[in-house]
């Protein structure tokens, strides 16, 4: 590929302003690219990749999923009060913590297609599940986090090999496999052709339910991935995990140049896009910048790089 | 083994409050061009869609070579070698040509890991058997809807089909294009592959198949016969169940006629090619020209979409200039209705009634701002006698009416503005001979009442017998100019010689 075709992609604009914004936090604080700080970058954008990747799935498909979140938190909810509660070893809780995402996106992909499949039908049907997979969750913890986690558990996303946490090799295996379904396989391709053109689709004999429900699983289950993450990383599990997820969510996919409407994906530009996202965060913490300012900041950001992008394709 | 690739015993298909279908029955031959006649809404795309499995029959059996088979979905159709390209096109504007071709083995799950050179190869070998010469690693969103065309019977003939159905290949593409398209057509049934062929145009039919059914309401009209036994009138007669003729128009005088419009080397941003013509009072002006020609651009800087740049524009001798659509429609009295029914004419979902009120809104507003729905009823109903639109009544769905009746509404909503200059274009595309008519004989009263009207139309039939002027365009540019005669055949190589020089 020549630096002309590089030059004009979406990858490179990203980069360019990722570029940026270290330059500017490295001159404004000394110590930005500490050892510490970057572990701590690594961490969060291993989780936000996640959730990008996990909404770039149902976008892909021509739907939204905005229960993410709360399936999220559902399966580490579950997921740690079996290890505190029942004494549960850890790999066969991780397991019951999938177990939790996939039976999630069963009844979101159920609840889905009754409704019709694609677009607004998507998003308030997980508007309603996310509502009701919260309500799950404060019952069963009546509002408090589970904080015995055990030690292995937390190891696995704490660790580091070399400079690099744990968490996100997890996050970088997981999504070359969501790369090779895509590029290689029949099901990624049906995915997208029926995200581009459902009717399209459907008379070209791809079964409209069998779509719906594998985006819904695979997205619930990636979700549930990053669900525990997070518990690893802060070494409880809080029934508020995910209930920030949302913006970022549909934000990472989309200024990592995934098409909106749906049929087109790119999944290496999700880490981008999670990356833009994870350096705001992280900047306005060191910033000091007042709590009650960040949604106001990540929204602008956001809405300037999309605006950003929209120019770009205009002028091709 | 049968001497039938595909039998349809007895096919009824019911929706509800609609019979669709009433006991139809044809078979196909193996290896023969069999054609598929019939009004619009006499149920030959229900047919198609029975046959590829995306309506279940409500009575009746289909067999495919002697054997009776339950064809409960698409991809059920394809395993049993029946290719369809559907009248829409059904394309995939993310994928790549070669994904797009070989969409059968992606949709069917057929191979489970996909072989990018595996499928390059195939699409490459597919598209030869077409006659398409296209990179395989290109985009699909920029080709010609005739490439399109060609592109989905490639991915049918992918799956190696045994049976093609192709339903209206030809509605919307160019004359080249479509030649090529009846050459690889014929080309397939030297291969032995069977087809159904829907077409609306008779001389293609005539060209082309070896024997025909028609289907009327419904139902079958008398056995399939072979072509040789049929010429167009006797089919016609079929068709609509009594002789018809579509009615030629005697020729007018425009002499000391008003001009009303008349644009002065004017271009756009578009397109930089200048172009000039005038319109008079009362007067059909028609714009000929392949798919493609620059017809539809060229209205679009008339009324103001895409606003023109240079040049001058004269609305009834006043120089104007035509920001949006908007003021072409409300202060100039231009109203422009387009080629794309369904997407840009009407709003489906909504009523007859409320597809008018719409735009009659000034009408039935009260002072206060209030729609009155007595007067929007009143309105409608003076349109639906008078452009006699057949339906229920005004409250049905605009969606559920035949192609005929939709443009008429779409008429409708243009009148409702009382126009002074109205750009009608492609009217009777998909419309069956007896629409057409009235269609042809409603712009006709319509000119008579002092409108002017530009037809803008690929039908030289068409033009020839409604047009009093015809103008040709080519790639973007006006290449002539033609009092019209009214007689189709010296017309026509006038046509065909300002286009070719």
């Amino acid at each position: 590929m020549d630096f002309k075709k590089i030059r004009k992609s979406n990858g490179f604009s990203v980069s360019l302003i990722i570029i940026c914004m270290i330059a500017v936090m490295c001159i404004i604080k000394r110590n930005y690219l500490s050892a510490d700080n970057i572990s701590a970058l690594l961490k969060v954008l291993a989780v936000t990749s996640l959730v990008g990747s996990s909404q770039m799935i149902s976008i892909a498909s021509g739907g939204m999923n905005v229960s993410i979140g709360s399936t999220g938190a559902m399966s580490a909810i579950f997921c740690g009060l079996l290890m505190q509660n029942a004494g549960l070893p850890v790999p066969a809780a991780i397991f019951i913590g999938l177990l939790t995402g996939a039976g999630c996106g069963v009844i979101n992909g159920l609840l889905i297609y009754r409704n019709g499949g694609v677009g607004v039908a998507s998003f308030l049907t997980t508007l309603a599940t996310n509502s009701v997979f919260t309500g799950i969750i404060y019952m069963i913890t009546t509002g408090h986090g589970v904080s015995k986690i055990p030690a292995s558990f937390v190891a696995i996303g704490n660790t580091k090999l070399g400079a690099i946490p744990t968490s996100m090799i997890v996050m970088l295996v997981i999504l070359i496999l969501i790369y090779l379904l895509f590029r290689y396989t029949g099901w990624g391709k049906q995915i997208l052709a029926f995200g581009a053109n459902p009717k399209s689709a459907e008379l070209y004999g791809i079964s409209r339910f069998r779509t719906i429900m594998r985006v819904n699983i695979l997205a619930s289950v990636i979700a549930a991935v990053a669900g525990m993450m997070v518990v690893m990383r802060v070494g409880t599990a809080q029934p508020d995990i995910g209930s920030d997820w949302m913006l970022q969510s549909f934000a990472a996919p989309l200024i990592g140049g995934t098409r909106q409407a749906g049929g087109k994906v790119n999944v290496f530009g999700v880490i981008l896009g999670a990356f833009v996202l994870t350096i705001i965060q992280n900047a306005l913490v060191h910033l000091g910048v007042d709590v009650y300012w960040t949604e106001l900041i990540n929204g602008v950001v956001i809405i300037v790089i999309m605006a950003l992008d929209r120019l770009r394709s205009m002028k091709k | 083994m049968s001497e039938y690739i595909l039998e349809l015993e007895s096919i009824t298909k019911i929706f509800p409050g609609v019979k669709a279908l009433d006991d139809v029955s044809f078979k196909i031959k193996k290896g023969e061009i069999h054609a598929l006649v019939g009004e619009n809404g006499a149920g030959k795309s229900t047919l198609i869609n029975i046959i590829s499995g995306v309506f279940e029959p409500t009575k009746g059996q289909v067999k495919v070579d002697g054997r009776p088979e339950k064809i409960t979905n698409p991809g059920k159709a394809f395993d049993l070698g029946i290719g369809v390209v559907h009248q829409e096109r059904n394309l995939i504007d993310t994928f790549n040509v070669a994904e797009n071709i070989c969409f059968m083995d992606v949709s069917t799950g057929k191979s489970k890991l996909i072989d990018k050179e595996a499928m390059k190869q195939k699409a490459v070998k597919d598209m030869e058997r077409v006659g398409l010469d296209l990179d395989p690693g290109q985009g699909i969103e920029e080709l010609t809807s005739g490439k399109k065309q060609m592109l989905e019977i490639a991915r049918a003939m992918c799956m190696d089909s045994k049976v093609l159905l192709l339903d209206e290949p030809t509605a919307s593409i160019s004359l080249t294009e479509a030649d090529q398209l009846l050459k690889t057509v014929k080309q397939l049934r030297e291969e032995g592959v069977s087809i159904i062929y829907i077409s609306h145009k008779l001389e293609e039919i005539f060209e082309i198949a070896d024997s025909i059914t028609v289907i009327r309401d419904g139902k079958n009209v008398g056995q399939t016969l072979p072509a040789s036994s049929l010429d167009k009138d006797k089919l016609i007669e079929l068709m609509v169940g009594r002789k018809h003729v579509i009615e030629t128009y005697a020729n007018r005088e425009f002499e000391s006629a008003p001009v009303v419009l008349e644009a002065d080397e004017i271009s756009s941003k578009k397109n930089t090619i200048p172009k000039s013509f005038y319109l008079k009072k009362g007067e059909i002006l028609g714009w000929y020209g392949l798919v493609g020609a620059g017809r539809t651009e060229f209205a679009r800087e008339i009324i103001g979409i895409d606003p023109v740049r240079k040049g001058t524009l004269k609305v009834k001798g006043q120089e104007v200039k035509i920001g949006s659509y908007e003021e072409a429609f409300q202060k100039y009295k231009i109203c422009y209705i387009s080629e794309n029914r369904k997407e840009e004419g009407l709003f489906l979902q909504h009523s007859i009634t409320d597809n008018i009120g719409i735009i009659a809104l000034k009408e039935i507003c009260s002072r206060g701002g209030f729609i009155s729905y007595k007067k929007q009823d009143e309105i409608t109903e003076k349109y639906k006698k008078s452009l006699s639109i057949k339906a229920k009544d005004i409250f049905v769905e605009t969606a559920s009416l035949s192609g005929g009746n939709q443009q008429k509404i779409c008429i409708a909503k243009g009148l409702c503005v009382n126009p002074e200059i109205m750009i009608i274009d492609e009217p009777t595309v998909g419309i069956d001979v007896n629409t057409k008519g009235e269609i042809h004989s409603l712009i006709y009263e319509l000119s008579n009442q002092g409108i002017s009207v530009i037809v803008i139309s690929s039908d030289m039939g068409e033009l020839v017998q409604l047009a009093d002027r015809i103008i040709v365009f080519k790639d973007h540019e006006i290449k002539g100019e033609l009092e019209n005669n009214k007689d189709y055949g010296s017309m026509s190589t006038k046509v065909m010689g300002s286009i070719l020089l």
